[in-house]
């Protein structure tokens, strides 16, 4: 059984990935960080499952080679199951992946991560009507520190065995009749070989996807024109692109659920961290902050090098001395020995005071 | 006042009227949560061709200048 671990950039799949697997792939506070993917067989109740961890992506239409990744593994390798992860101190943005994550009518289990950041930032999330509205399980995680990970999975298999796919949502009445009139037009066989269903494919290719487009002309030409009229009525009565009215009806379905199943409540006070920010991040005030930082950095250095270069030269001085008192001045090994002393000695290492040696 | 974003200033609340960019820039701007009819805050201007920092649905987001020209905002009047 093959699980996918797919969220936005930085919402937390390599760590989620890491708690489970406990394999150390690469974690960081950047989006982007993880640019192919990773699996790792995980044992669960003596079950063992194919664990992947992908690289992050916004949504399914992208430009972006890493994203493109994503997408290509989840309609080709068709994992069993998808564990979505949303960053919930983003949700509303983070519910628009999900939204179209569950039109790839793939068995879901959303993991709500993050959710003590959440709740820092005053958003309180419904997880029951969260899971109610979209029709899969939910469950609150903190990846990071493991917790809620254990439930999470145990969802995810039942999830799986079940074949709990979720709900679509739908969109405004005239838009979810272009994309209706579209499926029509479309052939099954186009959308099985590029194994997207055909609701998605007809909605991707309001949205202008390339790749779609590309394999549509090749597969039934005859229908392009009469989908570029489908496109422009489309465009022409929303006054905008059609991509543009796509993106605009998931984002405002996005927004009514996190209306609907989170409360937010506003904290205006300024945290420290935006008071510490506001000198450091400052276009003209930054820099002369980092600048003395850099200085008193450097300063640290020297002063500290200067009080330990005494005590390290007269180490050294007693170990010649000693030296000598044991050998003949004169002899080969002591010359090499002293080489390599007064070489030491020399070495920046020593030499952090930064100031002549004498000797 | 119709305007566009990059003439607003630190501090000042905005109405997204419109994106005037190709499909590239919607895209992106649509992936970072930019969308017509969304209220959009400006945390802090760009300095010098600097990217400015703003704040849309609880999350901040640095928008370059350029990317900043192609979208149209509304400022409520001030009394």
């Amino acid at each position: 059984m093959k699980i996918a671990l797919v969220g936005q950039p930085n919402c937390g799949k390599s760590s989620l990935f890491n708690s489970v697997a406990g394999y150390k792939t690469v974690v960081s506070n950047f989006p982007g960080t993880t640019v192919e993917y990773v699996s790792s067989r995980v044992y669960l109740n003596r079950e063992s499952f194919e664990l992947v961890d992908l690289p992050g992506i916004y949504s399914l239409s992208t430009p972006e080679k890493e994203e493109r990744f994503t997408r290509d593994y989840l309609l080709r390798k068709k994992p069993d199951l998808v564990v979505n992860i949303v960053d919930s101190s983003v949700l509303s943005r983070s519910l628009e992946l999900t939204l179209e994550l569950l039109e790839l009518r793939l068995p879901l289990v959303v993991s709500l991560n993050m959710i003590d950041e959440a709740k820092r930032k005053g958003i309180e999330i419904d997880v029951d009507h969260l899971s109610q509205d979209l029709g899969v399980p939910v469950i609150p995680t903190i990846a990071i520190r493991g917790e809620g990970v254990p439930e999470l999975f145990q969802k995810a298999i039942a999830a799986a065995k079940e074949g709990r796919i979720g709900k679509t949502f739908c969109l405004s009445m005239d838009v979810e009749r272009t994309v209706s009139h579209l499926s029509s037009l479309l052939e099954k066989k186009t959308a099985d070989t590029l194994g997207v269903p055909m609701r998605l494919l007809a909605i991707k290719v309001l949205e202008q996807d390339e790749e779609f487009y590309a394999a549509i002309e090749k597969e039934t030409p005859q229908v392009i024109p009469e989908m570029g009229h489908l496109r422009r009525d489309l465009s022409e009565c929303h006054g905008r692109p059609s991509d543009m009215v796509i993106s605009s009806e998931r984002h405002s379905l996005a927004m009514n659920l996190f209306e609907h199943v989170a409360k937010v409540r506003r904290r205006r006070e300024k945290t420290f961290r935006d008071q510490v920010d506001k000198y450091l991040m400052h276009p003209f005030l930054g820099y002369i902050i980092l600048g003395l930082m850099l200085i008193s950095f450097f300063g640290f250095v020297f002063s500290l090098g200067r009080q330990i270069e005494a005590p390290l030269l007269g180490w050294f001085e007693a170990l010649s001395a000693y030296f000598a008192s044991l050998m003949d001045r004169g002899s080969l090994i002591f010359t090499l020995l002293n080489g390599l002393i007064q070489a030491l000695e020399r070495s920046p290492l020593v030499e952090v005071g930064g100031e002549n040696i004498p000797g | 006042m119709i305007t566009t974003l990059e003439k607003l200033k630190g501090g000042d609340t905005a109405v997204i009227r419109d994106i005037k960019g190709g499909y590239g820039v919607r895209q992106r701007l649509s992936r970072l949560g930019l969308h017509p009819k969304d209220t959009i805050e400006i945390i802090r201007s760009g300095y010098v061709g600097g990217p400015m920092l703003v704040e849309i649905h609880g999350s901040e987001v640095g928008i370059g200048l350029g990317m900043a020209e192609k979208i149209e905002v509304e400022v409520p009047d001030r009394p």
